[in-house]
Formats: structure tokens, C-alpha cells, sequence
């Protein structure tokens, strides 16, 4: 082991609080609402069943529950998605999401295996796309950034790809 | 490389391939004659019939065996390892040599008697299970063994070649007599070798349960409620009896086990590469280069405390499927053994370092307080709607879960050494992880509402191994594991395996 690795003392140690953090173009968070709209509607066929076939006590309950199960979701939609957002710096990508269970990921650009831009139909309509980052750690450790315009999706791909090239 | 000329051209396995594979196959038809074994009762000339099915199935597994045979070749080609198989649907694998993580020699007992190895090659990052060569002589074994490793480290930098019968410089690490095997046997965890046990039986019962039931339910009631009240009624003796038969049961399984896995253990070192054997019916040879183990965990009890030994489980690069299956152990490690280990992996020896960090034990008694309130409870409403009456003896349950929750979270402490993290946690079974930082993969910061009011938050730390977590540290604590394991990561400029 002949490389050099001076010592460094904690309080200069980079922090990822103060990386710069880039948050979603709004329509993600639009495209988010009509994907748990489209679930919630398709949902929506259980209390109609009842209203046919039990009390009408029964469907009311069904249908306040499936109502406080939207509000619900939707709200989880509102509140986390300013939380959501990536950063970049010279050696590694974060990403941090999550209002009830937050979290933030780092992967070093040097433990990337290899990346993929993923568009669905929907993310294609908003010209969406996610950037998911594969390491050698196994899906947990694997990185996805969602709901980013995909142009920007491209140019990160591609200098996700270059940095993580040109360290091996 | 002697040896390499033979392997560029696309070859068969030894032809005893075919019997391999036909008892292989053979396995999967089992459940298929236990089917066709009750159906046959119902039917005149049910056995007649039955005998003809046993004998086409026969044939059409030999079939099949053979065509797996005939269609599996192998070759190397441009530093890539090339495999054609399949019946029906073919297959060509093409694996470049840095890709393979490892090759393993092993040998089932069926291969024990027919003289023959298998050849386990696993290939990391790939989603796809491992592959198996399963039928190659040993000589020709050993000197693919030999091609795929000297070719794939040829690559780096560190180049060793060396001939391939003679093993010039193979170092003995360490090796398990008959007496260290019973040692290791009689301590280790029995009441896992019983629920294991449990577990198994429960698991063969369930998957034949309909035949049998079919033979068995005009005479007894396979129904579990109506014995219940006599096995309450007999109580204690029952209880008594079902302890002692569970020891007994539980220590002979794990000796057994032991004896199975282990027997015959020896470790040695080929250059830098840590080579592992052991087995009694299925032997098992693991080579592992130094680089591609990931990190150690040394794990003990307290029958091993007194006997002064630890075991050490091995963790090195591997495709995600394969890290729960491929557990590599060294079931007694004595401290020089110990020394030797950390020396060789993490270049020294280590002793305690200035920083000893400890979790927060508020959120585990918390945690452990509802949970074991809720466990309680549900007990009681559950032999409420059994016997009719309230059990509160149940009741104690949460004190005894909770005192375990609080010894556990007390047992657990950060040792964030300068090139090494160090994690401790067991209290009955105390293990220790020993990561270098610049192992990670990624690293995670998880953090709830309720965690954030209370200023903690948990680590996660990826390996291409696995994930070890730390959780309720203080929040400072925690950004600062992230920081500085991405620091390490990010400047070290080797290679992680």
C-alpha cells in the first residue's frame, strides 16, 4: 500500500448537508397525482360492488374508508414530494426522499456497474424520466432517481457514465 | 498454463454427467410417484399401470439427461468463458473472465462415488443464478479451476502463475481435529438446530399432508383443535417431556450438522488466495482472493466464550442471489487464528480503537414495549376465544421481552476506527463485523417522523455482500458515518475485490 491518504480532521470532511440539492419539475408531482388517481378509481369498483350487494351502512363505511384512504395518499404525495431531491458532486450522487420515511442515498460514482434511464407511458406524456444507478450491492443499494425531466436525464446518464469509466 | 490449449475448444463433461443429472432430475420426480402412487389405488390394475408410468418416466428422464449432457459445452474463448446448454430452449452464457467472483470445486456424495466434481462459477452482478459444471474429473477440474483464475488475474496487477499440479507455496491456515469438530457441535446454537428441525418436518408434512390425510383421516382426526385440550390437560409432564425431547433432538441435529458441514475442515493460503474445504458427504473447496472478501463477522455464544473459540463467517463479492445460500464459515477461530485472519484481510491486527460510539436505548424499550404489550395481548384474546377464560399470566411476557430488548441494545457499540468500522451487537450471542470503509457500495441515511423528533436517525451501510445497518444513533453521528465511509470510498484507489 504505497498510496498517499493524508488524515483529515472531521469538521473538513464534505458533507452531503451541503451539496447543492436539485428538486423535481413540478409536473412530476402531477404525473404522481394522476397514477394514485387512476389506482384510487380503479379501487373504487369494491364499494360499488357493495352498494349492489350488502347494506347501505356497509357501502358508506367502504366508501369513507376508500375517501380517507385518497385523502391520505394524496397528502403523502404533497408532503414528501419537497423532500425529494438529488445532488451532485465530484465523486458521488445522493438522493433523498421521504416524508413519514425519509432517507438519503449516496452511491460513489466509482462503485456504479452500470445505469439506465427508464421512461413508462405515463412518464413519456410529461416527458419524465428515472435514472436508476446499479452497484454491486444488491437492490438496496441500487440508486433511482425518478420524475427528471428526460433530457436532464440523458446528461446525467452520461456523466454518471463518464465519471464512473473514468475511475476504473 | 499448461492446460489451457484443451479448453479452447468446445467440450463435453465427463460422460458420468448423465448419471449426475438423472438423479438430479430424478429428485424432482419424486413428488410426481407419490402422486401417481395414491392416484393408482383407485384404479383396477392400479399397480400394473403404476409400474409401466415408473418405467416410461424412467426412460424419459435418461432421455433427458443424456440430451443435458450431449447440448452442455464449454470453452474459452477471447478471455470470455463460453457455455452452451439446453433441452429444449438453448442457451448460450457468455461471461467475461473479470466478471467470474469465484469458482468452487465441490462434490455432492453422488459425485464422491462416481469420482467426479462439480464446478460452481459465480458471476457477480448478474440477476441469473450461479453455473454449475456438474460432472468433471478432478484433474481436469483443478486445471479449469486453474485457466479461469490465472486468466481472469492476469488482469490485475498483482500476477501469479504459477504450474498447476504442484502448489508450491500452499501455507496451512488452520484445520478442525475430530475433538475442535465436537467442540464446535455441542456449542453451537441448538435451539436453531431444533426449529430447524421443526421447521423441516412441518415443511414435508405440509407439501404430502394431502396424501397422507387421504390414508389417514378414517382413523385419527388430523385436526390440531381437538387435541389441544388434552395436551393442555396433561400440562406440565407435556411440557416437561417436550423440553428434554427438544434439547436431546436439537444437540444431536447440531452435532450431526457440524460433523456434515465441517468434518475434515482445513484452511489454507495459495498465494493470496484463502482456499477453504470441508465436508463430509458433500464436499465443498472454496478458493476466495483476499481482494473479494467484503468484510468478517466473528460470531460466538456463551459455551464458545468458555472454550476460548469464536466462528468467522467469510463475506465476499457475490451476485445478490447467491449471498444468503454461499454462507463461507470457519467454525472455530482461537485468537491466534484470529490474528492471522485480520492480519491477512485488513493488513493488521486489531485492537480497540479511541471512538466507541453506542445507539440510543430509548426507541428500543419503546419499540419493544408495544411490541411485546400487542404479542401479550393478542395471547390472551386468542385463548379467550379458546378456553373461555383470561390468561394473565401472559402478562409477563413483556417485562422478559423487554429486559432482552434492553440487554440487546446495550450489547451494541461503534467502534469507527480510522480505516476500519467496527460493529458489535449480541448480548446471548454476541457478534462483531469488521468493515472497511471503502467496502461500501452505497451508503443510506434512514430517518422517520418519529426518529426525527427525537434527533436520531439509522445507518445503513451496502456491501457487495449485503447490507449492515446501525440503528438510533444521534444524528450527527450518523451524517457523519456517511460522510466520512463516501470520503474513504471515493479516495481509495484500489480495487474492492
Amino acid at each position: 500500500m504505497t498510496f498517499e491518504n493524508p488524515s483529515i480532521a472531521p469538521e473538513s470532511l464534505p458533507q452531503i448537508q451541503d451539496a447543492v440539492f436539485h428538486e423535481h419539475p413540478i409536473r412530476f408531482r402531477k404525473k404522481k397525482i394522476i397514477v394514485r388517481l387512476i389506482i384510487f378509481s380503479i379501487l373504487l369498483v369494491a364499494p360499488v360492488i357493495l352498494l349492489f350487494t350488502a347494506d347501505m351502512l356497509i357501502f358508506i363505511l367502504a366508501l369513507s374508508l376508500w375517501a380517507l384512504l385518497l385523502a391520505f395518499s394524496l397528502l403523502i404525495v404533497y408532503k414528501e414530494f419537497p423532500k425529494r431531491a438529488y445532488a451532485l458532486r465530484e465523486m458521488d450522487v445522493t438522493y433523498r426522499k421521504g416524508w413519514i420515511f425519509h432517507s438519503v442515498t449516496s452511491v460513489p460514482f466509482n462503485r456504479i456497474q452500470h445505469s439506465e434511464i427508464d421512461q413508462g407511458p405515463l412518464d413519456r406524456a410529461f416527458s419524465l424520466a428515472s435514472l436508476n444507478l446499479y452497484t454491486a450491492g444488491g437492490s438496496g443499494s441500487d440508486l433511482t432517481i425518478p420524475g427528471l425531466p428526460h433530457e436532464e436525464a440523458v446528461r446525467l446518464r452520461e456523466f454518471v457514465a463518464r465519471k464512473s469509466a473514468a475511475d476504473e | 498454463m499448461n492446460n489451457q490449449d484443451n479448453f479452447n475448444e468446445p467440450r463435453r463433461q465427463s460422460l458420468l454427467g448423465v448419471v449426475v443429472y438423472f438423479l438430479k432430475n430424478g429428485r424432482a420426480m419424486v413428488s410426481i410417484l407419490i402422486a401417481l402412487f395414491v392416484v393408482s389405488g383407485n384404479f383396477e390394475y392400479g399397480t400394473l399401470y403404476l409400474i409401466l408410468a415408473l418405467i416410461a418416466l424412467i426412460i424419459l428422464v435418461l432421455i433427458i439427461s443424456y440430451l443435458q449432457y450431449k447440448n452442455f459445452t464449454f470453452h474459452v474463448k477471447d478471455d470470455e468463458l463460453i457455455i452452451h446448454m439446453g433441452v429444449i430452449f438453448k442457451e448460450k452464457r457468455i461471461i467475461p473472465f473479470e466478471r467470474i467472483q469465484s469458482v468452487h470445486i465441490h462434490q455432492n456424495f453422488i459425485q464422491q462415488i462416481l469420482q467426479v466434481v462439480g464446478l460452481k462459477i459465480d458471476s457477480a452482478g448478474s440477476q441469473k443464478k450461479e453455473l454449475e459444471i456438474s460432472a468433471l474429473d478432478a484433474k481436469t477440474a483443478r486445471a479449469f479451476q486453474e485457466v479461469l483464475e490465472s486468466e481472469k488475474y492476469s488482469v490485475d496487477t498483482e500476477v501469479q502463475d504459477q504450474p498447476t499440479e504442484t502448489n508450491p507455496q500452499r501455507e496451512e491456515l488452520m484445520r478442525l481435529s475430530i475433538t475442535d469438530l465436537f467442540k464446535v457441535g455441542l456449542t453451537e446454537n441448538h435451539i436453531r438446530s431444533g426449529l430447524l428441525a421443526v421447521a423441516v418436518v412441518v415443511g414435508y408434512f405440509n407439501q404430502y399432508s394431502q396424501y397422507f390425510e387421504e390414508y389417514l383421516k378414517d382413523y385419527v382426526s388430523t385436526d390440531i383443535q381437538d387435541y389441544l385440550p388434552e395436551i393442555i390437560r396433561m400440562g406440565t409432564i407435556v411440557v416437561l417431556g417436550g423440553i428434554l425431547l427438544f434439547s436431546f433432538v436439537s444437540i444431536v441435529i447440531s452435532l450431526i450438522r457440524t460433523v456434515l458441514r465441517f468434518f475434515e475442515f482445513r484452511a489454507w493460503l495459495d498465494g493470496r488466495i484463502i482456499g477453504i474445504s470441508s465436508g463430509l458427504f458433500k464436499k465443498n473447496e472454496y478458493r476466495i482472493p483476499v481482494k473479494k472478501v467484503q468484510y468478517l463477522v466473528w460470531s460466538s455464544n456463551p459455551l464458545r466464550r468458555i472454550l476460548g473459540f469464536e466462528s468467522v463467517q467469510v463475506k465476499q463479492a457475490q451476485s445478490a442471489k447467491e449471498v444468503r445460500k454461499q454462507i463461507i464459515e470457519i467454525p472455530a477461530c482461537y485468537p491466534n487464528h484470529s490474528e492471522t485472519l485480520e492480519n491477512l484481510v485488513f493488513g493488521k491486527i486489531i485492537s480497540q480503537g479511541p471512538v466507541i460510539i453506542r445507539p440510543v436505548v430509548i426507541p428500543y424499550i419503546l419499540i419493544s414495549t408495544y411490541v411485546s404489550i400487542l404479542l401479550a395481548g393478542g395471547l390472551i384474546g386468542w385463548m379467550y376465544l379458546l378456553r373461555g377464560s383470561i390468561y394473565y399470566s401472559f402478562i409477563l411476557l413483556i417485562p422478559v421481552v423487554m429486559f432482552f430488548t434492553y440487554k440487546y441494545a446495550q450489547s451494541i457499540s461503534i467502534d469507527l476506527q480510522e480505516e476500519l468500522l467496527i460493529i458489535k451487537k449480541g448480548w446471548v450471542f454476541p457478534r462483531r463485523f469488521v468493515l472497511p470503509y471503502y467496502k461500501a457500495q452505497s451508503m443510506a441515511t434512514h430517518q422517520s417522523i418519529f426518529l426525527k423528533r427525537r434527533k436520531l436517525s439509522n445507518c445503513r451501510f451496502y456491501t457487495a455482500s449485503g447490507k449492515v445497518a446501525i440503528r438510533f444513533l444521534p444524528e450527527e453521528t450518523t451524517s457523519f458515518i456517511h460522510d466520512y465511509t463516501l470520503f474513504k470510498t471515493e479516495t481509495y484507489h484500489g480495487s474492492w475485490m
